[in-house]
């Protein structure tokens, strides 16, 4: 039993490392693409800024599963809520995990072809990045993949982050609220709901969660973009469009080497954040593998979602995840009260 | 219909069924040797070559023409009188006729329900010869041969201790071929070793010639490109995976060891490893995880660096690149496509020809072909260089199976340098290392302990000191043994 305890701890920790990986990709597409523009000099604090509500929810989740005595969000949810709470939580992630994805593949097909100049339509080139990406949809193998990978990415990303911050202006910080007080609003509405993947750690076993993840996870995810943004000059900040392309413009500035390394970390980070969602998404919609066609349809779906056009994509899919977070953290609430009453219930009766 | 028969205790409808089923009419080499035994009509079946024909007269023959008439059951005083070692009665035919075939000497007699097969086997066999694909530089220089018995003795002779069990069965049911199953009692895992016995239960194969055809027939997901087993032709490195928990299968008229579960990073050990010293064992490791790398993903890297980020490269190297490639008929995609065919083909050439001639052929158009195509401006010398460095690589690799992986790989990372450039890179090793990970080997994932993480000793990339490496690993029960193996270095580092 205390082989098997182990196995299952081992796989869970594989399983952490990829929502870790989805969490820090999230926080640096918003970061770069909404924030960027929208703040001005002030993203270098707005980015932890709204990466709170996503630690908030996290937190709030945890607070939950122990007041619920149960180990896993679903199972919080069937306990407190019944069936249906679970499969309005499960649905509700899925949809927005289903966003995340579509949003993660449009930005890598736009790096593709706006951003390093890749010859081919968008739909060829998101067709050929599915059809790897449907080699790499292994319900075990993408998380231990990601583990395995873990320390590259993390590696890669320390050595962009300490050239731009070797770089840095640091007279950028200034002036501290950007670019008035409205903006910065726009902005951590827009980007408030960035980490809200962190909530992801909690759908696996409590007694398995690596207490170092959430912390890593965030540092890996904040780190990166405030280095970049930080080193780009502000100025220039204000002429980027809330577009898919800004991340190359950023990084333009960087060393030769380590620009080229950059623009690896952020394609790999988009492709496997996508497969991520979808591998999620999968695991929610068909818990029991009773469907294992289910992972490469979502892939052709994503893929194909690249024959419209891109800004229009973008515009459609940033109102469901810059609102639609609100769903599941407004139902870790609910699941947090009634768990609480019922256990305080159970106190005073018991 | 015959051969499930109960063996009748005539002797005359004995002979007229084993004549049937030995075919005894068409081959010659099918043996009837009528005789009486303790005045009663007997018949003793053999096949010529298996026996000893010395063995038979003096163990079986002779004994049995010495018998007296007697009261007591037959069957009780042939084994009293026969003095073989080993004595197998068969309640049918079709046992009698696999006795015959594994080389006993089966007798009938007249009253007698069953036939007795007496073991009196001498087969013509290869001796013990160093193994011809595993060298080593230390370490024991024997390999298995194509006799099961030899192998187990190998073995046995490694692992001197009860607890290293052999299972016989038989695999194949036009052709049976026995086939061993070997582990180490207290190690193996008896998840694991269910797992591998149910899978050759069921089994439904007319015959199976080879541990290789075997092994495909085992594996997790044999279309997958890299191997989840091990084929090896040494008994110190088939024991010492058995140490690991491992399961070892031995099949008659195969030269080699079928080792599982197996991890990636076993294909990559060598036995050298562990009979040098850990500083060395550990150099050679790197040694070899860099072969592999260059072999993979050296050519693909030379074509996306050339062809997409000429930026990347150092002005001198770029300078020299551009002004030869301006001479050269071929794109650089397709001359690196070309070029490793060549070695490819040269590789093949050279292991199809026997003796000293196969090294030779490869050495000399080696490089013939590589002097001659550069000179004719076919091919850039730069080109040259990478493909040798990448087929070293690829050599330096110790597991045959995972070369050819490599080779294939390597084609594939071509591929996608040459179009996608660095990204293109970027993602193969990704994919690869993906679908690496969702591998498993008897439900053991293949990238373990690495990912998903697993308790191990100091002996996956690198290997650590002899005398921190526990018996056991993540495959097997045990992983702890207590106490200091130096016993005798009282320093606080030395023994532990």
């Amino acid at each position: 039993m205390e082989a098997i305890e182990r196995r299952h701890q081992a796989e869970s920790r594989t399983r952490q490392s990829a929502a870790g990986l989805l969490t820090a990709a999230a926080i640096w597409r918003t970061s770069v693409w909404s924030l960027a523009p929208e703040c001005g000099a002030a993203c270098w604090w707005m980015i932890p800024l709204c990466a709170v509500p996503g630690v908030l929810m996290a937190l709030v989740a945890s607070a939950a599963l122990k007041c619920s005595g149960v180990q896993t969000l679903p199972e919080a949810f069937r306990k407190m809520l019944g069936r249906r709470g679970a499969s309005l939580w499960k649905a509700t992630l899925a949809l927005l995990l289903l966003a995340e994805a579509l949003m993660m593949m449009t930005a890598l097909i736009t790096f593709f072809t706006r951003g390093i100049g890749t010859q081919g339509t968008p739909l060829t080139l998101a067709l050929l990045s599915g059809g790897v990406l449907i080699a790499c949809m292994h319900r075990d193998g993408l998380p231990r993949g990601i583990f395995l990978v873990r320390w590259v990415l993390v590696g890669a990303g320390l050595i962009a982050a300490v050239d731009a911050l070797l770089m840095a202006r640091w007279d950028h910080i200034f002036p501290i609220g950007g670019e008035g007080t409205e903006v910065n609003m726009t902005a951590l509405l827009s980007g408030s709901g960035m980490a809200w993947p962190l909530t992801l750690f909690h759908q696996e076993q409590r007694r398995h969660l690596t207490k170092s993840a959430l912390p890593l996870t965030l540092a890996a995810g904040v780190v990166f973009p405030v280095a970049l943004l930080l080193m780009f000059p502000h100025e220039w900040l204000l002429n980027l469009q809330n577009a898919p392309e800004n991340f190359t413009a950023i990084i333009r500035h960087l060393h030769p080497g380590v620009h080229t390394l950059c623009q690896c970390l952020w394609m790999l980070m988009l492709f496997l954040g996508c497969g991520v969602s979808l591998h999620h998404v999968s695991e929610l919609a068909d818990g029991e593998n009773r469907f294992p066609w289910l992972p490469w349809l979502l892939v052709a779906v994503t893929s194909a979602s690249q024959a419209a056009d891109a800004c229009a994509l973008v515009a459609v899919l940033r109102p469901m995840i810059v609102f639609g977070w609100m769903i599941p953290a407004f139902l870790l609430l609910i699941l947090l009260l009634v768990s609480f009453f019922k256990r305080e219930r159970g106190r005073n009766g018991g | 219909m015959q051969g499930k028969e109960k063996i009748s205790p005539s002797v005359n409808h004995s002979r007229s069924v084993m004549h049937r089923l030995l075919y005894a009419g068409k081959n010659p080499d099918m043996h009837c040797r009528d005789l009486v035994i303790a005045g009663r009509e007997a018949a003793v079946y053999y096949a010529d070559g298996f026996v000893s024909a010395d063995f038979l007269q003096r163990y079986v023959i002779a004994p049995c023409q010495q018998m007296q008439p007697t009261d007591e059951d037959i069957t009780l005083a042939l084994k009293e009188n026969i003095p073989g070692c080993d004595i197998v009665a068969a309640e049918t035919y079709d046992e009698a006729v696999r006795q015959v075939m594994e080389g006993r000497a089966v007798v009938f007699v007249e009253g007698m329900a069953c036939a007795l097969g007496v073991d009196v086997r001498f087969f013509v066999r290869r001796g013990i010869s160093p193994p011809l694909t595993e060298r080593v530089v230390l370490g024991p220089h024997q390999g298995f041969n194509e006799s099961i018995r030899d192998n187990i003795t190998l073995i046995r002779r490694m692992l001197p201790v009860p607890g290293c069990i052999g299972e016989m069965r038989q695999i194949g049911s036009d052709i049976p071929m026995s086939l061993c199953v070997m582990y180490l009692e207290d190690a193996v895992d008896p998840e694991m070793l269910k797992r591998l016995k149910n899978r050759l239960d069921k089994l439904n194969v007319p015959h199976v010639l080879s541990l290789g055809v075997l092994e495909q027939l085992l594996e997790d997901r044999p279309r997958a490109l890299f191997p989840q087993s091990l084929l090896t032709e040494r008994p110190d490195r088939a024991v010492s995976m058995m140490l690991e928990g491992q399961i070892v299968l031995l099949l008659d008229g195969s030269p080699q060891a079928l080792v599982l579960p197996v991890g990636i990073f076993h294909l990559l050990h060598t036995p050298d490893d562990t009979s040098e010293r850990f500083i060395y064992g550990s150099f050679l490791r790197v040694i070899r995880l860099f072969g592999l790398l260059c072999a993979l993903l050296l050519p693909g890297l030379f074509a996306a660096f050339t062809v997409f980020h000429p930026e990347a490269l150092p002005v001198t190297l770029l300078t020299a690149v551009l002004e030869s490639q301006a001479a050269m008929p071929l794109s650089i995609p397709a001359e690196t496509f070309l070029m490793l065919m060549m070695f490819n083909l040269i590789n093949e050439a050279g292991t199809r020809v026997p003796g000293i001639a196969g090294s030779t052929l490869g050495t000399v158009s080696g490089l013939i072909l590589g002097q001659a195509a550069v000179e004719a401006k076919l091919v850039h010398p730069l080109l040259i260089i990478v493909v040798a460095v990448a087929s070293l690589g690829s050599y330096a690799i110790p597991d045959y199976a995972l070369r050819l992986a490599v080779r294939l790989a390597q084609l594939l990372g071509l591929a996608a340098g040459c179009l996608f450039g660095l990204y293109g890179m970027v993602l193969f090793c990704v994919a690869g290392l993906i679908r690496l990970c969702s591998l498993t080997s008897l439900g053991v994932p293949l990238m373990a302990p690495l990912s998903p993480p697993r308790r191990h000793h100091q002996d996956v990339l690198v290997r650590g000191p002899a005398w921190l490496q526990r018996p056991g690993s993540y495959l097997s029960r045990r992983m702890n043994f207590p106490g200091r193996m130096r016993g005798w270095d009282r320093r606080r580092h030395g023994g532990n």
